[in-house]
Order: C-alpha cells, then sequence, then structure tokens
C-alpha cells in the first residue's frame, strides 16, 4: 500500500514529466536537424536532375510548345512524387 | 554555436531542483566532480543523472521514488539549458522557414518548367537545353537550398 507521501511524489513525477514531454517534442536539436538537412539536399538536387536535365530535355525537343507544358507540368508533378518518396523512406531508416 | 556547460556545486543543483540538501550530498558523495571552484566541487546535470542512474541500481530492490522525481527535474532543467543555449531550436520556426523556401523553389521550378522554358527552348537541341538545366540545378536550385540552410542555421 502506498503512503499519500509516496502518491504525491508520483503524481508529481507524473505531471513534470508530461511538461518535459511537452517541452522535448516541441523543439529540435540543430545538430540533428542540420545533419537530416545535409543529407537530404542531395537527394532532392539529384531528383531534379534525373526529372529536368535527363527526361524533360530530351523530351521536349520533339514537342510543340503546349505539348512541352504539359510535359513540364508532369515532370514536375512525378519529382514531386519522387520528393515525397524520398522523404518518407528517410525518415522510416531513422 | 558554443554551447554552455553549466557547473554548479551540490548545494546549488539542490536548491535549484528544491530537492532536500543532505540527500544531494549524499547522492553526489563519492562521485569525480566536473570541475571545481577553490575547495568546492564543480557537478553537471549529465553527472547528476549518472549519479542517480547507479544509486537506482545499487538499491534494485526499493526503487526510491523521489529518485525519479529528481531526475525528470534534471531532465526539464537540462532540456530548458539546452533551449538558452541554442542547442534546440522551436521545430516551429524550423518548419516556417522550411514551408516558404521550399514554397519559393518550388514555384521557381514550375514556372520554369511550365511557363518559360517551352517557348526559350522550342528550336534549341538536346546539348543547349541541358546546358540551359544544369545551370538552373546548379545556380537557382543549389542556391536556394543553401540560403534555406543558411536561415535555419541561424536560429
Amino acid at each position: 500500500m502506498k503512503s499519500p507521501a509516496d502518491r504525491f511524489v508520483e503524481a508529481r513525477t507524473r505531471k513534470l514529466k508530461i511538461v518535459n514531454d511537452k517541452l522535448a517534442a516541441a523543439y529540435l536539436n540543430r545538430g540533428e536537424y542540420l545533419g537530416s538537412f545535409d543529407k537530404l539536399t542531395p537527394l532532392s538536387l539529384g531528383i531534379w536532375e534525373k526529372r529536368m536535365h535527363e527526361e524533360w530535355s530530351l523530351a521536349v525537343t520533339s514537342l510543340d510548345i503546349p505539348s512541352s507544358r504539359g510535359l513540364g507540368r508532369r515532370i514536375y508533378d512525378a519529382a514531386m512524387k519522387d520528393h515525397q518518396a524520398m522523404l518518407k523512406a528517410s525518415f522510416n531508416e531513422e | 554555436m558554443k554551447t554552455k556547460t553549466k557547473l554548479k556545486t551540490s548545494h546549488r543543483w539542490a536548491t535549484e531542483l528544491k530537492h532536500d540538501r543532505a540527500n544531494m550530498a549524499r547522492l553526489l558523495a563519492g562521485v569525480k566532480p566536473d570541475g571545481r571552484r577553490g575547495r568546492y566541487k564543480l557537478f553537471a546535470a549529465s553527472t547528476i543523472k549518472r549519479a542517480l542512474a547507479a544509486n537506482q541500481q545499487r538499491k534494485r530492490a526499493r526503487r526510491d521514488l523521489t529518485d525519479d522525481l529528481l531526475l525528470e527535474k534534471v531532465r526539464g532543467l537540462e532540456l530548458r539549458n539546452a533551449i538558452s543555449d541554442g542547442t534546440l531550436v522551436p521545430c516551429s520556426k524550423v518548419s516556417a522557414i522550411f514551408d516558404s523556401h521550399i514554397r519559393q523553389l518550388n514555384d521557381l521550378i514550375h514556372r520554369k518548367l511550365v511557363d518559360e522554358w517551352p517557348s526559350e527552348c522550342a528550336g534549341l537541341d538536346v546539348q543547349q537545353i541541358r546546358l540551359k538545366v544544369r545551370k538552373f540545378i546548379d545556380t537557382d536550385i543549389a542556391s536556394g537550398m543553401a540560403r534555406m540552410r543558411r536561415d535555419i542555421e541561424r536560429l
């Protein structure tokens, strides 16, 4: 059987833990997020490189202006999907 | 950024954490101090956490509730110190910077791909187009990323 003093200490600990958890969740470690940013930047540049430099530039030469606008839109959407997949994969890894 | 290590005497820690001074002195008795000021031994918050963990292992059979409370107090203090030192930064500010920079970059790329390049690139061969795209990736996108990094580093 716990004494009233023990229950009081337990309640205070629980309350403090909730406050600390909230505080920890609202803040990011500067070193960690800069590390993630540095890791993700080349991946993002790689996606744009593949979609724009390799695919778009090759396909656009044989198209008229309205079709190349449509191609641009499709390439942009595909790159956005690649980014989402890349972010998902990176954060699942961690 | 230089991180400040806050060293304090056991009495000072006890006052700050609203813990019993005698208990704190007992907890830190025999623990190697992180520094000294004259004849006073100075301890870091991480040392207190280690001493608490060692203390809890010693008396595994009977877990002291006040140790758990002290541990949470030290954790809170460490968090607040990290915030004031700049080791921790608010998620909301980081995401605001990300949102604004990423939106600008995406708008720029969309404008180039859909509005500007189709007419500019009409009549150019693959090599000329690739040169144009390469220049854009290496300058505009890369410098946008660098600007974003600088901004979040400054927080």
